[in-house]
């Protein structure tokens, strides 16, 4: 009799996302971390193939400068540091250096060798500079590029960013324009500036107008709030019903009980 | 030119100590077959065998292989089983390289790699000069399962760590060992204390993951005490 009892049954809730019981579930669950370990090391590996790829670029024949990249190469480029951490970055730069080439992908020239000494040196500009670091390039001009690259790159892991389509990183490539000049560069920061106070203050204004309970206003671009004018008809309904008498029942009606009026109280 | 001289005479000791430790090291991992003059080569003639004329140490000599014993092979054998009915021993010929680049990337790592892989070594030991970028620190992980390439720095070499007082005796145990290790105290694997693998002396030694050392300290009370740490 009692051997078909499964034993004493638990009076307590069961959770609601209640761990997989079976043998089956907990295979599939542990089949679906390794896949995501799994998938994290793919990336990982295709990133070291990215940055070893990398390390010997630019593969275009003809190139000479990081002035006038090939194009093919620029599209290669920008399609494998797409998944580039910062660090993966400087990985590269080192590999680089190592194989005798500037730190910029694109740039084909043999880095700097400013030759024997110590660990720090002048640079161009007349600052103290340490010598590792303006080994790394071969001019001023592809350590800006680089850099530019770099800045883009985010810190967040590879396999979360590697379903995300927009991630687009930009080269510093600017054949054909000249060089803007400090003032020049002075002069359109001042100009968006402005234009971006303007804009400020109609918002903050709209936003004003609207928590008083004002009528929403139009803001010109000279700041003057213009009000527009709202015509407002008021429709009444002045007709009153009489509701018909139907003259069945009298006013005290409701004091009768079976056709009789007691008359007790109502003095 | 007396200023060379003593550079050169300096860098040729800094070698011929790390020459020495690298030959300690293969003579401490289990049995490895070297001589023990080879081991104890004075620096005379580690000055007459690998310096140019002119007092450099040429350092493309400074290689040198060594093949394991017939109880170490017999040792590292995996039992058989019925699915690998003769098994292959985990260890084999080492191969030690002084390297003389100063800097390292991929490709050099590669080029070492395919020496050993071509060469049938199990071990390949690179000794270099500067520090491996990370890349190249990163590709030494995918060539791992053919062959086993482990670096070390000239300068880390200089003295060998083990001889120092404060460094307790490690003792790698064999497959049997362990297992009776495991059995005699119940135990799991994970059950055991730690050692990674990037510790200097699992370094030394050449650990893998998975096996266990033996380390035998001295005691004020007991004498000596040994405990056991599986590498991680």
């Amino acid at each position: 009799m009692a051997a078909s009892n499964p034993g004493p049954k638990s009076i307590l809730k069961k959770p609601a996302g209640s761990r997989p019981t079976t043998e089956q579930d907990r295979r599939a669950v542990a089949i679906q971390h390794a896949q995501i370990l799994e998938h994290r090391k793919e990336l990982e590996a295709q990133i070291l193939d990215d940055v070893i790829l990398l390390s010997e670029y630019p593969m275009a024949p003809g190139a000479t400068s990081s002035d006038d990249p090939a194009p093919s190469d620029v599209v290669d480029f920008k399609t494998h540091v797409r998944l580039f951490q910062p660090s993966d970055y400087d990985d590269l730069i080192e590999e680089r250096n190592v194989n005798g080439l500037c730190g910029y992908v694109l740039c084909p020239k043999a880095r700097r060798k400013t030759g024997p000494g110590g660990e720090w040196t002048l640079a161009a500009s007349g600052q103290i500079v340490k010598r590792k670091e303006l080994e790394k390039w071969c001019s001023q001009k592809c350590a800006r590029r680089a850099l530019y690259v770099k800045v883009q790159l985010n810190e967040t892991a590879a396999w979360e960013r590697a379903g995300i389509p927009d991630i687009e990183i930009e080269v510093m490539d600017l054949p054909t324009v000249e060089p803007e000049t400090e003032e020049d560069r002075a002069a359109k920061k001042l100009g968006e500036l402005t234009l971006e106070d303007q804009r400020q203050a109609a918002r903050d204004s709209a936003a004003l107008a609207l928590e008083r309970g004002e009528l929403p206003t139009t803001a010109t671009p000279t700041g003057v709030a213009r009000k527009t004018p709202v015509k407002v008809t008021l429709k009444e309904n002045t007709e009153i019903k009489e509701t018909p008498s139907t003259g069945v029942f009298e006013d005290d009606d409701h004091l009768m009980v079976d056709g009789y009026k007691s008359t007790r109280g109502v003095e | 030119m007396d200023e060379g001289n003593d550079a050169r005479s300096k860098e040729v000791v800094r070698l011929w100590r790390a020459w020495r430790t690298a030959h300690e090291m293969i003579a401490d991992r289990q049995e490895y077959e070297l001589a023990e003059d080879e081991i104890k080569i004075s620096l005379d003639r580690f000055r007459s065998d690998y310096c140019n004329p002119d007092g450099s140490v040429n350092r493309g000599k400074l290689q040198f292989s060594a093949r394991p014993s017939d109880s170490m092979l017999r040792k590292n054998t995996p039992p058989k089983t019925d699915s690998d009915p003769d098994p292959t021993p985990d260890c084999g010929p080492v191969w030690v390289e002084f390297l003389s680049d100063t800097s390292f990337g991929v490709g050099q790592i590669r080029n070492f790699a395919k020496y050993i892989i071509t060469n049938q070594y199990k071990t390949g030991i690179m000794i270099t000069h500067g520090a491996l970028s990370p890349a190249a620190r990163k590709s030494l992980a995918s060539v791992e399962n053919l062959a086993k390439i482990e670096c070390f720095l000239e300068e880390d070499l200089l003295v060998n760590i083990t001889h120092h007082e404060l460094v307790p005796r490690h003792v790698l145990l064999s497959r049997e060992e362990k297992t009776a290790l495991l059995k005699r105290y119940r135990l799991k694997e994970t059950q055991l204390p730690r050692i990674l693998q990037k510790d200097p002396v699992a370094r030394y030694l050449g650990l893998k993951r998975g096996q266990v050392v033996k380390i035998i300290r001295t005691s004020e009370t007991a004498g000596r005490y040994a405990s056991y740490r599986l590498c991680v």
